[in-house]
């Protein structure tokens, strides 16, 4: 493997670390309205949070059997869907994830700053 | 059409039972709503390699479905360190005596390299290979239940940084085993060389082996050794620190022991066993069993110290001036 392959693979693999955490927000997020899978998807993807199938259609399973979510099967455009929204506990768990976000958030800021790497407005890049 | 049946046909076959309607309902409508949009931007259906190609990008069913399985793994993360040590220890022990002897075997004994070369060294490698798998299976099947044991508190929470093994220096020697080693090597040794002189192995109810006189110029080779290992293992005792300089004597030690025990090996001198109550050929079987013993377990032992000469050459190299390092411990 040459040293360029290998340092993509290595940003991809953290990419991936770094983005797993986030899914749950998103999703639990963008569930306050009723979707299904494929519309809930294309939305993230819009949003610029990109996520393949066989991602999110396990992680909406977990978070339901955790009881984030709730769904239901309907039929529509003549085909059943399986719809999801966020539950009650849910929507307490984004609140308090989303605070917890905050602080990660600020806390990266500061170290940020402080060790001359930019903003998280504002990485540089480049070498 | 079909080709997405057979797909969801293959993934539902690795999914549990309890799930698998659930899923492959929700993944036939995902896949389906992928599809007519894609028909409906194209203004047509799809073509078959179309669909192929949609389904390959979904990728392979196991690695489909196996996304909805819990993640299961016979031995963990946590014991898994554990268990690698285990098992090295176990195929060490259990399998380098095994090579050793069979390579003292083809060495040292014609009768048994007569029937052990050749093709035969496949039936011999076999025999290995089955050997190996014993400590394998034993170790792992220990560590899988141990993993499955529900309670793992123990390793969590019932432990403490007092109860780890002290620190140890790794060039720092045992006064004690240096002690154990000095009594063994003179109560060997003086029995050894008493052996050689008197040239009397056993003697008790009627039966004397005696060792042929060619045996007589082995007394001095092995007298020098009992004389240099005593010598190191007393020196260790005063003064219990490895140098360079003890290990290369050390390394020098071994491998004088490794020449002496080679060459009494290739001598194969038989050695006479005297048994009136035993007649005719069976004293010569006795005799020819008794040798090839002997000479066998002195194989062994070259190779063994030959083995503890390199370690003893390459830790004299690796022996740093400067601050001690830690030894490794054993501790969880």
């Amino acid at each position: 493997m040459s040293p360029g392959a290998k340092s993509d693979s290595l940003l991809d693999n953290l990419r991936l670390e770094l983005r797993r955490g986030c899914l749950v927000l998103a999703v639990l997020a963008e569930l306050h309205t009723e979707q299904y899978g494929y519309t809930l998807r294309k939305a993230l993807v819009e949003r610029g949070m990109e996520i393949d199938e066989g991602t999110l259609y396990p992680l909406l399973r977990r978070l339901e059997s955790q009881g984030l979510l709730v769904s239901e099967w309907r039929e529509e455009d003549k085909r059943n869907k399986r719809f999801y929204r966020i539950s009650r506990e849910g929507r307490q768990i984004l609140k308090l994830l989303l605070a917890e976000w905050q602080i990660i958030g600020a806390s990266l800021e500061e170290i940020l700053e402080e060790s001359g790497n930019g903003t998280l407005r504002k990485v540089p890049t480049g070498s | 059409m079909e080709l997405l049946e057979k797909y969801l046909q293959a993934v539902k076959f690795w999914l549990p039972s309890s799930q698998q309607e659930d899923i492959i309902a929700e993944l036939r409508d995902d896949i389906r709503s992928q599809v007519e949009e894609r028909e409906s931007e194209l203004g047509r259906s799809l073509k078959e390699d179309e669909w192929e190609s949609l389904l390959k990008q979904r990728g392979r069913p196991l690695l489909v479905a196996e996304k909805y399985l819990p993640q299961r793994s016979l031995i963990g993360p946590i014991l898994f360190p554990a268990y690698w040590f285990v098992l090295k220890i176990a195929l060490l022990c259990y399998l380098l005596p095994w090579v050793g002897v069979w390579i003292g075997l083809l060495l040292f004994s014609p009768e048994y390299r007569a029937h052990h070369l050749g093709l035969a060294v496949f039936k011999d490698l076999g025999v290995l290979w089955m050997n190996s798998w014993f400590p394998f299976t034993v170790v792992t099947a220990v560590f899988a239940v141990l993993e499955r044991a529900k309670d793992k508190n123990w390793l969590t929470t019932d432990w403490s940084p007092r109860k780890l093994p002290a620190v140890r220096d790794a060039q720092r020697i045992s006064r004690t085993a240096s002690g154990i080693e000095l009594v063994a090597n003179t109560i060997f040794g003086i029995w050894w060389l008493k052996i050689l002189w008197t040239q009397t192995l056993f003697e008790s109810d009627g039966i004397k082996i005696t060792l042929a006189p060619a045996w007589h110029k082995f007394f001095w080779p092995f007298f020098a050794v009992l004389l240099v290992n005593t010598a190191l293992s007393t020196f260790n005792f005063i003064r219990p620190y490895w140098t360079r300089q003890r290990r290369a004597m050390r390394a020098l030690s071994n491998l004088l022991t490794a020449v002496t025990l080679f060459f009494v090996a290739r001598e194969f001198t038989p050695l006479m066993v005297k048994a009136p109550a035993i007649v005719g050929d069976r004293v010569a079987t006795l005799s020819w069993a008794v040798t090839f013993g002997l000479t066998l377990s002195f194989a062994i032992g070259a190779i063994i110290c030959l083995a503890l000469s390199a370690v003893d050459t390459w830790r004299a190299a690796k022996i740093q001036q400067g601050p001690p390092q830690l030894s490794q411990g054993v501790a969880i």
